[in-house]
């Protein structure tokens, strides 16, 4: 399913890109990193995620993994999920894109706060 | 530790019910993955707040997301609704957005003032009300009912813009019990001023509800303006304009419930729904008026360019 159009990214799926780019993660990691982490500012329930995961799987953004990283420490039940080149594709794009907007902001005179 | 288990366990049966909203399909697939991820959930939630707001989080998480997928069912491909972002922006115009809201209120109020004189009437004529017992005085000067309703909705409203809540938990909560609050103590003082009358009045009018009714349709009420909300905030601004429609459901639904009350006192006054439907559209109109303009013009430019790339 990779090389498939991408349109426009939801907010869910941007996240959901971002937490896989830092490596292959399971559906409550995923909504965990995107929780704790500051510049993302939403959280994701589990309807939410396992929906935009297989839209995303169905677009080929990303895959489902048959195997675990750590077998010996974790639920068989859980399933881990990798992103795709055309999802790192897509990702990259669409903060291009936010980056762009950024700077649009900020060259209209709004006072654009920076984050570490 | 063994308290806690039983806790989540009894949280996971009740998440197990709720996703029976979800097609069967979708039910098969994931159900056992997201039951998962829940449990996980619950397990981090450590303090009763913390439980409390998960929860919140998650039955709206599951209606909205299972609307969706039965629309998407029914009807192929649909805009989705289910926009995990909160807002971040205070709407503008705040001190406008409270005047018309209680001007809307205060006109809904005006209107049922009529109805309000034909329901003393009766009462008058079928229990051992006098005239000037508190209950009738309240009844017969409904403007505290709109007063403390307008006020306590539209103070919390304010609070909540102003202080531009980047938490939609929070949000929704305070929103829930603004309108909950103000509810209780609109549909409630009454009962709560003269709790001796209010025993004779149970026993001898079969008119009125029980007070497990009345909170009963308070709860709903509060509910459904929280989820309303809550929805718009989800929505970010793009899809403001179905706010309003929900409001007026949920206005309408609870005077429904108020409207119930009334038939049960045998009294031919359906058209009580038209003045309570028209304080609906009236508040929705002031929400759809004060939106930000950046919500306005974008409606005018058209559906925002996707820009459309071929993946190698």
């Amino acid at each position: 399913m990779t090389g498939g159009m991408i349109t426009s990214l939801t907010n869910a799926e941007f996240h959901i890109l971002l937490a896989l780019s830092r490596g292959d993660k399971h559906g409550y990691a995923i909504m965990k990193w995107v929780e704790e982490n500051p510049g993302a500012a939403i959280r994701l329930g589990p309807a939410t995620l396992y929906r935009t995961i297989r839209t995303m799987l169905g677009k080929g953004w990303i895959e489902e993994l048959d195997e675990r990283p750590d077998p010996q420490i974790d639920d068989e039940r859980r399933r881990y999920y990798r992103i795709t080149g055309a999802g790192r594709v897509g990702a990259a794009e669409e903060a291009e894109r936010l980056a762009k907007l950024v700077s649009l902001a900020r060259d209209s005179g709004f006072k654009v706060l920076r984050y570490s | 530790m063994g308290g806690n288990e039983d806790r989540i366990s009894r949280s996971l049966k009740i998440y197990q019910c709720l996703l029976r909203l979800f097609p069967a399909d979708f039910r098969d697939a994931y159900v056992g993955l997201m039951r998962q991820a829940f449990c996980d959930q619950l397990r981090d939630a450590v303090s009763t707040s913390d439980r409390f707001m998960l929860w919140l989080r998650t039955i709206l998480d599951i209606f909205a997301n299972a609307l969706e997928e039965h629309m998407q069912k029914k009807w192929g491909q649909v805009r989705s609704f289910v926009q995990p972002s909160p807002l971040d922006r205070p709407l503008r115009w705040l001190v406008l957005f409270c005047l018309l809201t209680l001007a809307a209120f205060y006109l809904y109020r005006k209107m049922v003032m009529t109805i309000s004189i034909d329901l003393v009437d009766l009462l008058l004529e079928r229990t051992a009300l006098e005239m000037g017992s508190p209950i009738l005085r309240i009844l017969r000067h409904g403007y505290l009912h709109s007063v403390v309703f307008s006020l306590l909705l539209a103070g919390f409203q304010a609070f909540l813009f102003k202080n531009t809540a980047i938490s939609s938990g929070r949000w929704f909560l305070a929103s829930f019990l603004g309108w909950l609050a103000g509810l209780i103590a609109a549909t409630q003082i009454w009962a709560l001023v003269g709790p001796s009358l209010t025993g004779i009045l149970w026993q001898t009018s079969p008119a009125l509800l029980a007070r497990a009714d009345i909170i009963l349709e308070t709860l709903v009420f509060g509910l459904l303006i929280g989820v309303a909300q809550l929805w718009a905030v989800w929505k970010r601004l793009r899809l403001y304009g179905l706010w309003p429609l929900v409001m007026v459901a949920s206005i309408s639904l609870h005077q429904l419930a108020l409207y119930n009350l009334y038939a049960r006192s045998e009294m031919l006054i359906q058209l009580i729904f038209i003045p309570y439907l028209i304080s609906g559209l009236l508040t929705g109109l002031a929400l759809v008026l004060l939106l930000p303009s950046e919500v306005t013009s974008e409606r005018e430019a058209g559906p925002a360019p996707t820009s459309t790339r071929k993946i190698p």
